[in-house]
């Protein structure tokens, strides 16, 4: 019933929402729902605008304005308002379409917010009849208040048609009534079960899948509507299945929604190959019979979470989607799913369950608007509609132009109904064997795609050679600097080779290896050995000892031609140039004649496990390449080539054959005889050249040089990722007359296979274009099922140049060289992944293991390099995602005899699961236990030292712990005088208190405690320093207690630091190996490390009184004694010392075996961060040295911990750091004026989504290459998280020197690689890392250099010059 | 649990959530479909209703209008189950 009081409202959870977002958008018309009614038939509009006043008169709806009240936003209902029904007369022409153009034009216009919110008109023609058009916000509106509305009018305009009067409003339901429920719904939830369900749910909800194009979503309004059209034959085969098992449903709505968010999901896998979706489900919300009837805004949207398995079919999926949908629907209610949850629902299907029978008895056309705007976070709504009974369902989609690009829009229906017409005709299927694209799609794919029909007449290189040496033979073959070979003489002295090969001999189908550099003999060597019928495997110069013979044995190699001699491996033949140039000149070609299906050479290319895989091509699949690669880039007798890449690099076969197959030349670049290879930068200078075949890393080194390349024509990029920058980049430099290819192909598939000639583009990366003759190409998900346009897939080669296999490696041949499951066709997997588009296009999008997951978002790594390598003074960049932070777990291994965790850095466990550490151990056991001592040497120690005028003869460290308790009460034992000294940090147990005021008055000895208002700050700079809090800790300790020592002239302060704690912080296994001969003593080292300990610059020597540590006499004044190095005493035996002296306990109230509380926190954070208790090197070595049992030190390492009570302390102290486990990406970038991370980071959010943009940038000075020119991603990676975090660029050590103390500090320091400018203190270097660094270089280099160098020269640069200079001053010495 | 005390717990709460207790009388037999009292949605809600409350699974397979077109049928559905 009406309440005329009160007129002001507050919004419900759902106009809430609306509003909210409008209010983001104030003139997009988002949330306009337009519609347009055609009565077919006499209308007289007097009369309907009559109705349409009393419509507006008994309808509350029609008067709401909404706007800022004093509790923010309210709705008023206005209590009469006058609307005149405007009368539009249109043409009669195109009466439908001018109709329609009018409506969308005018439902783009705003609606006055200071008005009522919706906007009617009639539009006429005299011959055309009337049409109303009703255009309402959708704050007002849902899909069951426009049905209510026209049947509301109706009822009116037929009552008044007879005479009758029309309804009042208080004799219908008005949506005032219904405001109060559903705001009071919305604030409390009728069971707390419902609202669990939501919280859950909220966490559970999968992400929207990447769709290929990389807009920013969720900004723009736009939207496209395409009309899906299911045509009724399909209507009735969808039917059909809808009352079969597992489509079916309670009602036949249910059936349809259900089916339509099925297919959805099912295509929304089939594009992406994500596997769960949030799919948004409108619901009416009207559960009452007056709110049935109420117009209004009733209707939410609610997420379901549908999942996909592809081993199960559709049906499958249908009934578990409907299991969702009905859990869902059982959970709804007004405002009960969060606006957090909407915000997560990106698609939406949409059954409009409104229908507009007729007006009056006459039957009207209702037409549903789309006025080009929606809800920004809507990338795609899916609407069922049925207006009228007897017509059919009909089908159409809204696409966010964010998200969607026009061609993917324009394709979204016919994809749609491809995978719902495969569905509906295999509902038994797995879904992962559902077919993608329809006949018509994959015609056009063969089309382009597949050329393996038209290879060229199959030649060998060697025939296609004759013919040039035959038509041409005083042209130039080669030249290197001023020395040029032509064909005829190239070819005789090749036959003399062969000649000479064959004598010492090598026979057909023999492998021989050429390890010869860039030179005049390689050549001759090629074509001799291919003469003879072998196969020849190039070899790069630098390829290292280890893998050259590992390539020679794998091979089965007979030969290897090299410049020297060397040992090779049993049964390979070493020849040099000189062995063959001995043999007479042979004018008579020795030729053994060769098939296309005899083998060419062999390439060995980088595998998985870290040796090389043989990558075996014949004469066939290389006749093919070179064939189509001389026609396709104008390949001829002038072309002249540069050979300046890596020999074993596929690639460089196209410079090193492509011009001697048109009679062209190759121009030799040679590797220099020492240093680095420089060649790829003087290319940029040879003037003749004009054509070069090179990787993209290659051409960016063209950049800052000025080339000067008058005759270059044809640039054939290969090898990896070209971006667009680039080859905009070599426009610039070489001007639009040079062809720039790109060309796109494994070694498997023979050098080349798939290209594209560069044209300007959008796309951030160059297309590669599509196969070459005698190829075919295919982009197929992991079912083998060919993608749809746009779609990404993994690239599959077919064709004549497909590697016949690797060698020797039967499971890899089986798992890349894969047939068809349909047409049969041998293909190769190429890893790589690739999208199609219809204009015969492909393009590449990095490697399968390029993308990767950000919190569930699929980024492709290559993407944000090519957006990054847009930014103009950058010269490079990579993108890797990193993981930071640990989860908290215990170790997966620990050593079998210390317990030593798998996860300490470079922890090596040997066969038996014993540690490197252990391992070694065995080698200086006898000079660690000569570093330990008796009592009694302690006893005299002290003794010695210290005289009767003392207060105290020393000062003793207690922490109140069973360990240095004994050394006080041994101490006290011994006749001592002794003060001793606690920290108190904060964090001392109640307990452990108490037993030390215990300790000190069942002793009789002095006591103080120390303390610093400092202590959380040091403990914090301990934490972000070493990753726990016992370092800052003991060094506050020391700091302290010497303050007090010097104070009270105590000659010494004596610790209870366990023996492992000694290797924790003053021992190395290279004090006792690399100075042994060193003539100093550990003592003197350690004492020279504790010195350097002192300097460095952390929180305590900021924040404490440490200028006592400058002056070195301080070091005399009081020295420092382990008393654990001279005691061995058992654990058993320690224990009932204490209980019988003096009655100490355990403390119970740490929960742990400690008694510091904040050390836990320490253990956490170390945890966490490195993955391994801080407790597990320093227990290791307890446990070595026989001062714990492996059990106890594993006991205490894995001692639970108290989150909770950690995060107490974290915000206690000011530790805010995350800790969770993250992946992150990180931005490795190039160049000489870099900007910085927060500009890299604004220009990427323009172009980016967030989740793509980079959490850490690194700056090197150049992108590190493999050797065959590509980006070193593993050794960008495997730069520290420290150097991540530095301001310097790597940059890689220089000479043998730098190399050397790279190498060491790397070792120490715990870092993959270490940079020449990298700080020894950034990267976390301390005194006990200088002890050990010095010693490898002292014991290399036979020097005795001072651990202080370190520190005075802190980088590997200036040390290197430090040495250097040292090593030079040696040398004069030993001179005289 | 006896039928009875399912009726009259379904009926209170189907009067309470779905005609917000007007005065639409609501018997145990009442035809809850054709009365307009339950949509696909009000049944969805009611079945949540019934599971949590009566700690009974409503498998789908049982959701048919035999089972829930009136409150004795489901009490009947409930206690046969």
């Amino acid at each position: 019933m009406t309440n005329p009081t009160p007129t002001y409202y507050p919004l419900t959870p759902s106009q809430k929402q609306i509003w909210t977002g409008q209010l983001l958008f104030p003139d997009s018309p988002l949330y306009h729902v337009p519609y347009l009614f055609k009565f077919n038939g006499a209308i007289n509009p007097e009369v309907l605008q009559n109705a349409f006043q009393e419509l507006v008169n008994c309808t509350d709806i029609l008067r709401i304005v909404i706007g800022e009240g004093n509790e923010g936003l309210e709705q008023q209902v206005l209590p009469t308002y006058t609307f005149a029904l405007e009368r539009i007369e249109m043409g009669s022409a195109d009466f439908e379409k001018s109709v329609e153009k009018w409506a969308l034009d005018r439902s783009n216009l705003p609606l006055a917010t200071n008005k009522p919110l919706f906007d009617a008109a009639i539009l006429e023609n005299r011959e055309s009849g009337f049409v109303l058009y009703l255009n309402l916000h959708h704050v007002i509106t849902d899909a069951i208040t426009a049905s209510l509305l026209f049947e509301r009018l109706s009822g009116i305009y037929d009552n008044l048609i007879q005479g009758k009067p029309a309804l009042t409003e208080l004799e219908l339901p008005q949506y005032r009534d219904c405001i109060t429920p559903l705001v009071a719904q919305g604030e409390s939830h009728a069971q707390d079960a419902t609202i669990r369900y939501w919280q859950d749910k909220q966490t559970r909800l999968p992400v929207f899948p990447q769709l290929g194009s990389p807009g920013k979503p969720g900004l723009d309004t736009k939207t496209t509507r395409v009309a899906i059209p299911l045509g009724s034959e399909r209507f009735k085969k969808i039917t059909e299945l809808l009352g079969q098992k597992g489509f079916a449903t309670f009602t036949r709505q249910m059936s349809l929604t259900n089916f339509f968010t099925s297919v959805l999901t099912a295509y929304l896998y089939r594009v992406s190959g994500q596997r769960a979706f949030t799919i948004g489900t409108p619901v009416h919300n009207r559960y009452t019979h007056q709110e049935k009837k109420t117009p209004g805004l009733f209707i939410g949207v609610y997420p379901l979470i549908n999942k996909i398995d592809p081993e199960r079919s559709f049906r499958e999926l249908a009934a578990s989607n409907y299991q969702e949908l009905a859990e869902t629907l059982g959970h709804c209610g007004s405002g009960i799913a969060s606006t957090a949850i909407s915000r997560n629902i990106n698609c939406i299907v949409n059954y409009l369950p409104a229908t507009f029978t007729n007006f009056g008895g006459m039957p009207v056309e209702t037409k549903w608007i789309h006025p080009g705007y929606s809800d920004p976070m809507h990338y795609i709504r899916l609407h069922l509609t049925e207006f009228a009974a007897d017509e059919p369902l009909e089908l159409s989609a809204d696409l966010s132009s964010d998200v969607f690009t026009a061609e993917q829009i324009n394709s979204f229906p016919q994809n749609f109904l491809d995978i719902l017409d495969a569905l509906v005709a295999q509902p038994d299927e797995t879904l992962g064997k559902i077919s993608r694209v329809n006949p018509e799609m994959e015609a056009l794919f063969l089309e382009n795609f597949d050329k393996t029909a038209l290879a060229p007449e199959p030649k060998t290189f060697l025939e296609l050679f004759q013919e040039q040496v035959q038509n041409q033979p005083e042209n130039t073959a080669f030249t290197l600097n001023d020395s040029a070979v032509s064909y005829a003489e190239y070819q005789q002295k090749a036959n003399t080779w062969a000649a000479a090969l064959k004598a010492s001999g090598c026979q057909r189908g023999d492998t021989v290896a050429l390890q010869l550099g860039r030179t005049e003999d390689y050549m001759f060597a090629l074509l001799a050995i291919m003469q003879l019928g072998g196969i020849f495997i190039p070899m790069p110069s630098d390829l290292p000892a280890e893998r050259r013979d590992y390539i020679l044995v794998d091979s089965g190699c007979s030969f290897i031609l090299s410049r020297s001699t060397f040992t090779t491996p049993e049964g390979i033949q070493v020849l040099t140039p000189e062995d063959l140039n001995r043999a007479e000149p042979n004018e008579t070609p020795e030729f053994n004649s060769l098939g296309t299906a005899d083998r060419a050479y062999i390439i060995y290319t980088s595998g998985s496990t870290g040796n090389p895989k043989g990558v075996a091509i014949q004469h066939g699949a290389l006749g093919n390449y070179l064939q189509w690669a001389r026609d396709r880039y104008a390949i001829d007798a002038q072309t002249v080539m540069p050979l300046f890449t890596s020999l074993g690099f596929d690639l460089t076969l196209t410079s090193t054959l492509l011009p001697l197959v048109a009679g062209g030349r190759v121009s030799l670049v040679p590797e220099p005889a020492i240093g680095p290879d420089l060649a790829a930068l003087r290319i940029w200078s040879m003037e003749d050249i004009t054509a070069i075949k090179l990787t993209p890393s290659h051409l960016r080194l063209a950049g800052d040089r000025n080339p000067e390349l008058p005759n270059l024509k044809t640039l054939i990029v290969g090898g990896e990722n070209f971006q667009t920058a680039l080859a905009e980049q070599a426009t610039a430099n070489f001007g639009h007359g040079v062809a720039i290819y790109n060309e796109y192909g494994p070694t498997e598939a023979t050098i080349g296979c798939i290209v594209h000639r560069y044209a300007p583009t959008q796309s951030a990366s160059v297309p590669i274009g599509s196969t070459i003759a005698g190829m075919g190409a295919f982009i197929l998900d992991e079912h083998m099922q060919l993608t749809p346009p746009g779609v990404p897939g993994e690239i599959y080669l077919s064709g004549a140049g497909l590697s016949t296999g690797y060698i020797n490696r039967a499971e890899l041949n089986q798992e890349r060289f894969v047939f068809h499951p349909e047409s049969g066709q041998r293909l190769y997997r190429t890893g790589d992944v690739g999208i199609w588009n219809t204009d015969g296009v492909m393009e590449y999008h990095g490697r399968n293991d390029e993308q990767v997951k950000v919190n569930g978002h699929r980024v492709e790594l290559q993407e944000i390099e090519a957006v990054l390598a847009q930014f103009p003074s950058l010269e490079g960049a990579a993108v890797s995602l990193d993981t930071i932070n640990k989860p908290l777990q215990e170790s997966e291994a620990n050593c079998r005899e210390c317990g030593l965790p798998s996860e300490y850095p470079s922890a090596d466990f040997d066969e038996n699961n014993v540690c490197h550490l252990c391992r070694s151990f065995a080698d200086y056991q006898n000079e660690v236990a000569s570093y330990f001592k008796t009592e009694d040497d302690l006893y005299q120690q002290i003794r010695s030292g210290t005289n009767s005028d003392n207060k105290y003869d020393c000062l003793s460290l207690l922490s109140g712990g069973k360990d240095s308790t004994y050394v006080l009460a041994k101490l006290i034992d011994m006749g001592f005088k002794v003060l001793a000294f606690t920290l108190d940090n904060g964090y001392i147990s109640e307990q452990a208190k108490a037993n030390i005021d215990k300790i000190v008055t069942a002793l009789g000895v002095d006591h103080v405690y120390g303390s610093t208002e400092h202590m959380n700050e040091i403990f914090v700079d301990s934490l972000e320093r070493h990753a726990n809090v016992c370092n800052g800790c003991f060094k506050t300790i020391y700091t302290l207690s010497t303050q007090i020592a010097l104070e009270h002239e105590i000659p010494f302060i004596v610790t209870g630091l366990s023996r492992g704690q000694f290797f924790e912080t003053r021992l190395a296994e290279e004090t006792f190996m690399d100075f042994r001969d060193s003539g100093k003593s550990i003592d003197d080292i350690i004492l020279e490390a504790r010195k350097l300990y002192h300097q460095e610059d952390d929180a305590i020597k900021q924040l404490l009184e440490t200028e006592i540590f400058n002056d070195a006499n301080n070091f005399e004044k009081v020295q420092f004694i382990d008393f654990y190095r001279y005691t061995d005493v058992s654990l058993s035996e320690l224990l009932r010392f204490l209980k019988e002296k003096i009655g100490w306990e355990r403390p119970t109230d740490t929960g742990r075996s400690t008694n510091c509380l904040i050390n836990q926190l320490g253990i956490y954070v170390h945890k966490k961060k490195k993955g391994y208790s801080n407790y597990a090197f320093p227990y290791s070595w307890d446990v070595r040295l026989g001062h714990k049992t492996r059990e106890e030190s594993l006991d205490e390492i894995n001692e639970a911990l108290d989150e909770e009570e950690i995060r107490k302390m974290m915000g206690e102290i000011g530790y805010f750091e995350d800790l969770e486990p993250t992946d992150q990406l990180v931005a490795y970038v190039a160049g000489d004026n870099l900007p910085n991370s927060q500009e890299l980071r604004a220009y990427l959010a323009g172009k980016l989504p967030a989740y793509m943009i980079p959490t850490t940038f690194k700056k090197v000075e150049a992108l590190p290459l493999t050797p065959n020119g590509k980006v070193d991603k593993k050794a960008l990676q495997e730069l520290n998280p420290l150097q991540l975090g530095a301001a310097t660029k790597y940059v890689a050590p220089r000479n043998d020197l730098e190399e050397l103390l790279a190498e060491h500090w790397g070792e120490v320091l715990q870092l993959e690689k270490v940079g020449i400018h990298d700080n020894f203190i950034d990267l976390g270097g301390h005194s006990l890392a200088a002890i050990r660094i010095t010693g490898r270089i002292n014991r290399e280099l036979t020097l005795e250099l001072p651990l202080s160098k370190i520190f005075e020269h802190p980088t590997v640069a200036e040390y290197g010059v430090y040495l250097e200079n040292k090593l030079e001053e040696l040398m004069a010495l030993d001179d005289d | 649990m006896k039928k009875d005390e399912i009726t009259t717990i379904l009926i209170k709460y189907i009067k309470k959530e779905f005609t917000r207790d007007s005065e639409v009388e609501i018997v145990a037999e009442t035809d809850l479909f054709a009365s307009g009292i339950l949509d696909s949605l009000g049944l969805m809600k009611l079945i949540r209703f019934i599971e949590a409350t009566f700690d009974n699974p409503v498998p789908l397979i049982d959701i048919l209008p035999e089972n829930f077109s009136s409150v004795r049928n489901i009490s009947l559905y409930l206690t046969n189950a």
